[in-house]
């Protein structure tokens, strides 16, 4: 198929409709512009426009053949920087379905209750990660939809889930153009989950109204065109990822998947694909300065250089700017249920500096189509030099958590003498007296590991279940800069137990960032004065140790 | 005196240990081809600390620009790295 069938009329996406509010609409309009250009680079491989059109309509074709519209228009991608994983994603978004990304680094009992509760009939996934698959389906509802697409024999997976339908590369050769309708106004783009306090991840919808603007912002911003050489740095299981592939393709640019361990040392890889965009975590700046890498004029090819997922570290920002001369650095800000990012900072050398606080870059100001509240405690918006906790409103805030009204209702609010909703991020802020915000820290027990958002509850909920102890406390540690190396944990007891046992045993139900570093034993843990666990004493105790 | 290879694998070993032993791995089984990162044994942090220390004990300065990502972090690889590494930082002193 050729992207130009897609452009037929009663197929969907009008090419003369700018503001269709489709996540995948600007990746086919790309296709239909400069189908030969190249739209992702995953190792050595370099794939169209039209080549990954056609393969994300192939698996369209087949999830429309395979799946009722009766189910939950949502199909999982089980796939992790591999060519499906991105075709993946598209398919499920030509089919008129939100996507699920899962990640097989994560523990396959995490990943299984994700996939469960998204109601998920469907599920792409690539060779790689079919060793989890068995596990995956054990005991799922019968008749779900496999789809291998790079697998040459199915045989011995079909003999294998006789309850489930399995399709492999044969299946995709002949597959007919999808139709790309017009998604209705909560129509979920993707699903995504975030640590919750309970120890139930958390499913965030955001519908294709709450992105497809975003992207187009993003893409008029950063003056995005064919030319542009965008990094992709952010796992599909962390929402900065759609900004990746989205704004890069929304204006037929190439999308650069970098592999796990060149993203420990990017540095020769922006330079040999002389990289125009980049965006990470801080964290990868700091790796890079680790290695001695941000040395004046290292990466002169960049244009943008663009940090989110945790605090930005003054030095850092410097040491980058002067390493990518060319490019102008901005922090991004944003939780998940805001969609991706709603506030900016520009980085400009000395007056940037002398503006920034606590060693960190500020978050800067709401972009278009978003604006931004400080309140107390009983959601009154406080004055400017008081610090609150940041509520955010407009047209990014997603629909809210799958399945979950409570927690939905507590985290979505309309603030008295309001009238729109507004999202709680939890974070403590302050806006300074030129409106520009300023990131202080959580408000809660959470903490950013690495850019991932973590609620210690929710370790702390693991280590009861793992242990049998009922006083335990998880703390972010060691603090960095721009969030926290990782977690260690106190428990109460008697005796010191068998750690590495422990962690294996918390490495089955949590994510890696998550899996405490270590684990103290106590006779007992200190209180403060109103009997809850006095968290800064033991803080303290770290920092003597 | 000199830093040899040997040398840096045994302080690299004695480092990794403890999350060796996590994922099962007895640090006498491991070969000169085993990953550790791919492994899961250390994480992107564990690689940037481990990095760190062993700047610190052999005395290298912090420019791993030539040393190949994909070799983060695959022992012999990365331990032959450092001691020829410390070998030429430790010349101009002598």
């Amino acid at each position: 198929m050729r992207p130009s069938d897609i452009a037929q009329p009663g197929h969907g996406v009008s090419v003369d409709e700018p503001y269709f509010d489709h996540l995948a609409a600007g990746f086919v309009r790309s296709a239909i512009a400069s189908p030969q250009r190249p739209a992702l680079i995953v190792g050595n491989r370099s794939y169209s426009y039209e080549e990954l059109l056609s393969s994300s309509a192939a698996i369209a074709a087949l999830l429309t053949e395979q799946t009722d519209d009766a189910a939950p228009r949502r199909t999982a991608v089980f796939a992790h920087r591999s060519f499906v994983a991105y075709a993946g994603l598209l398919g499920a978004l030509l089919r008129g379905h939100g996507y699920v990304p899962l990640n097989r680094k994560f523990p396959i009992m995490r990943t299984k209750a994700m996939f469960e509760r998204s109601g998920c009939r469907a599920l792409i996934i690539d060779n790689e990660s079919l060793p989890q698959l068995d596990e995956l389906l054990t005991g799922v509802e019968k008749g779900t939809l496999v789809l291998a697409p790079e697998l040459e024999d199915v045989r011995d997976l079909e003999s294998r889930l006789t309850d489930h339908v399995v399709l492999g590369r044969d299946a995709m050769r002949d597959a007919a153009a999808p139709v790309l309708r017009r998604p209705g106004p909560d129509d979920v783009a993707y699903l995504l989950f975030t640590s919750g306090s309970t120890g139930q991840p958390k499913g965030v919808m955001v519908a294709h109204r709450n992105v497809a603007p975003f992207v187009r912002a993003m893409a008029d911003r950063y003056g995005v065109s064919p030319h542009d050489q965008c990094s992709q740095t952010f796992d599909l299981t962390f929402d900065l990822s759609v900004f990746d592939l989205f704004v890069a393709w929304e204006r037929g640019a190439c999308v650069h998947c970098l592999p796990d361990k060149t993203l420990l040392k990017p540095g020769g890889y922006i330079r040999e694909h002389e990289l125009t965009l980049w965006f990470s975590v801080p964290s990868t700046a700091m790796f890079l300065q680790r290695f001695g890498m941000l040395k004046a004029g290292s990466y002169p090819s960049l244009r943008w250089s663009l940090f989110c997922g945790e605090a930005l570290p003054v030095g850092v920002a410097e040491a980058w700017a002067a390493a990518a001369p060319n490019s102008i650095v901005e922090n991004l800000y944003g939780p998940t249920e805001a969609t991706i990012a709603c506030t900016i900072y520009r980085w400009e050398g000395s007056r940037s500096r002398a503006e920034s606080r606590l060693g960190s870059v500020p978050i800067g100001s709401p972009i278009t189509g978003m604006s931004a509240l400080v309140v107390d405690g009983e959601l009154r918006e406080v004055g400017e030099e008081h610090e609150g906790e940041l509520l955010v409103a407009g047209r990014q805030v997603a629909l809210g958590y799958l399945d979950d009204p409570e927690r939905t209702q507590s985290a979505f609010v309309v603030p008295s003498g309001k009238v729109e909703t507004h999202y709680r991020t939890g974070d403590r802020v302050v806006r300074a007296s030129n409106g520009v915000l300023h990131y202080l820290g959580r408000l809660d027990h959470q903490v950013q590991v690495h850019g991932h958002r973590v609620e210690l509850g929710e370790v702390e909920s693991a280590i009861r279940d793992s242990t049998g102890a009922a006083a335990v406390v998880a703390l972010g540690w060691p603090v960095l800069e721009s969030g926290v190396g990782g977690i260690v944990a106190f428990v109460a007891g008697e005796d010191a137990f068998d750690q590495a046992a422990l962690r294996t045993k918390l490495a089955a139900l949590l994510p890696d960032y998550m899996v405490p570093r270590e684990v103290h034993v106590l006779r007992e843990l200190p209180l403060n004065a109103n009997g809850k666990f006095d968290r800064p004493a033991l803080r303290a105790r770290l920092e003597a140790s | 005196m000199s830093v040899t290879e040997a040398d840096v694998r045994s302080f690299v070993l004695e480092r990794l240990e403890p999350y060796l032993r996590e994922v099962g791995i007895e640090a006498a089984t491991l070969t000169d081809d085993t990953d550790v990162f791919a492994e899961g044994a250390i994480d992107s942090l564990g690689v940037v600390e481990l990095i760190a220390v062993v700047s610190d004990q052999f005395g290298i300065e912090d420019d791993w620009e030539d040393f190949d990502p994909e070799e983060l972090l695959v022992i012999g690889p990365f331990c032959r790295y450092v001691a020829q590494r410390a070998a030429v930082e430790e010349r101009p002193q002598t």
